[in-house]
């Protein structure tokens, strides 16, 4: 499957605060060569964006991008095996393959797992329908669809323009 | 570059919810042509395959970082390109069939990004919140309207007011194949990251909007008042307001998405209604 890979590795070398979380990683992966099987883990430097996990060929922030990982229909988890401190795991829905990482602390550990549970985008847009509903049953109405119309006003410096028109969200069941 | 492929492809066709699907014509990197593809938007991720139904992609385009425009190599057709920023960055040349679609595949790549969500996901956050804290309050206030122009990134504000709109509507079914710009790019001051095209994300991150960019053609706004709701919280207009920090961005956005929505709207069908009368008088 082809994909925009010149332009995606772009954008993983983007400054620091376009990125949720980075650090250094344990990625356990195959071994490359041709009398070498099964698999070790290698560090790498890491940058999530979104729903983007972006790897680095070594651990220096300055090598370059290696590859990424979309985050859609996977889970993040504790790794009871623990081959390594400070692992975790990403297991995806309908692969039995499972990536395992690990942390160098177990604070960035956290961190990581904190970051990557909630990076996919359909968690974003459940965050998005829940908090619309509790809107709408605040209001009785849709933020999205029917906003209020106390801001549908001129601008202003210090207007508030904070409706959004359905033009994003007709598309959106 | 790696990527989890096999994931994707299982993403692809998985019952995760499709913000959009159908045909588009795509023009190949290497051979220059024209080839029809299926297209499924699912999130900031752009499937194609070779046809409806096929169980695994051909590609994929990942919507982070790109900005949707008309494509200017061929504007006698619906054609757009989805370009990225970059040395040796490609554009991505689609083809609709009429301009509805056209402006439909549009409108949805470019808020298909994670950024735009976020966005999205913050404001209503902070909606929410305010209604928290706020049980009811209940006023009428009317606040001060400037008397210029606001400044706007995307389009321009012309409001052609009387139009007669179930004469423009019939007009479109028989216009002639002629595409317009969705985003009335042409008009639209480069903003802040020296794009041009819209980009809803840019739109709201850019910090306080220089007034004097507005587009040379718009009108001042007719003042509105604002009008009643239990929500609204009469909050006097203080120096506390005005110099918030540039960071947020809710303050500094120049117009809701329903107003551009609705703008849009009125252009185009404007420019319909000009464009008959142009060619009307043999132009």
């Amino acid at each position: 499957m082809r994909f925009n890979a010149k332009e995606m590795a772009a954008l993983a070398k983007e400054p620091k605060d376009k990125f949720d979380q980075e650090g250094v990683l344990w990625v356990k992966e195959k071994q490359e060569g041709l009398f070498r099987k099964g698999e070790v883990y290698v560090q790498r430097w890491c940058r999530l964006r979104g729903n983007v996990l972006f790897y680095f060929k070594s651990k220096e922030p300055t090598s370059e991008p290696y590859g990424a990982i979309i985050l859609e229909r996977c889970t993040v988890e504790l790794d009871l095996k623990e081959e390594m401190q400070f692992s975790f795991q990403i297991v995806f829905e309908g692969d039995d393959r499972v990536q395992f990482f690990a942390a160098r602390t177990e604070e960035e550990r956290d961190a990581w797992i904190e970051v990557l549970h909630i990076a996919s985008y359909e968690c974003l847009k459940m965050q998005l329908e829940s908090l619309r509903e509790q809107i709408r049953n605040k209001t009785g109405k849709d933020p999205i669809d029917d906003p209020d119309p106390t801001v549908l006003e001129d601008n202003t410096e210090t207007g508030r323009t904070n409706q959004y028109s359905s033009f994003g969200f007709k598309f959106f069941s | 570059m790696r990527l989890n492929e096999r994931n994707l492809v299982s993403y692809a066709t998985c019952n995760s919810p499709v913000d959009k699907e159908g045909y588009l014509m795509k023009k190949g990197e290497i051979n220059k042509g024209f080839q029809k593809r299926w297209f499924v938007l699912k999130g900031n991720l752009l499937f194609y395959f070779e046809k409806k139904g096929d169980r695994e992609p051909v590609g994929l385009i990942i919507l982070e970082g790109c900005t949707v425009e008309l494509s200017p190599e061929f504007s006698d057709t619906f054609t757009f390109g989805i370009s990225f920023q970059g040395p040796g960055c490609r554009t991505y040349v689609l083809q609709a069939e009429s301009q509805e679609e056209m402006e439909s595949w549009m409108k949805a790549i470019t808020s298909a990004g994670y950024e735009y969500m976020k966005l999205m996901v913050a404001e209503l956050n902070r909606q929410l919140e305010e209604l928290n804290r706020i049980p009811d309050a209940s006023s009428l206030e009317v606040i001060p309207k400037r008397s210029s122009a606001p400044a706007v990134a995307v389009g321009s504000l012309i409001d052609f007011g009387g139009e007669n709109n179930q004469a423009a509507a019939s007009n479109y079914e028989t216009a002639s194949a002629k595409r317009f710009n969705p985003f009335n790019q042409e008009l639209s001051p480069v903003d802040e990251f020296g794009a041009r095209p819209f980009n809803p994300a840019s739109e709201f991150l850019s910090k306080s909007k220089d007034r004097s960019d507005s587009a040379p053609i718009a009108p001042p706004r007719k003042p509105r008042a604002v009008t009643t709701s239990e929500f609204h919280v009469p909050m006097p207009l203080t120096s506390n307001d005005i110099s918030r920090p540039k960071t947020d961005v809710y303050l500094k956005r120049p117009r809701t998405f329903l107003e551009m929505h609705e703008e849009f709207g009125r252009q185009i069908q404007s420019r319909i209604h000009r464009s008959m009368h142009s060619s009307a008088s043999g132009s």
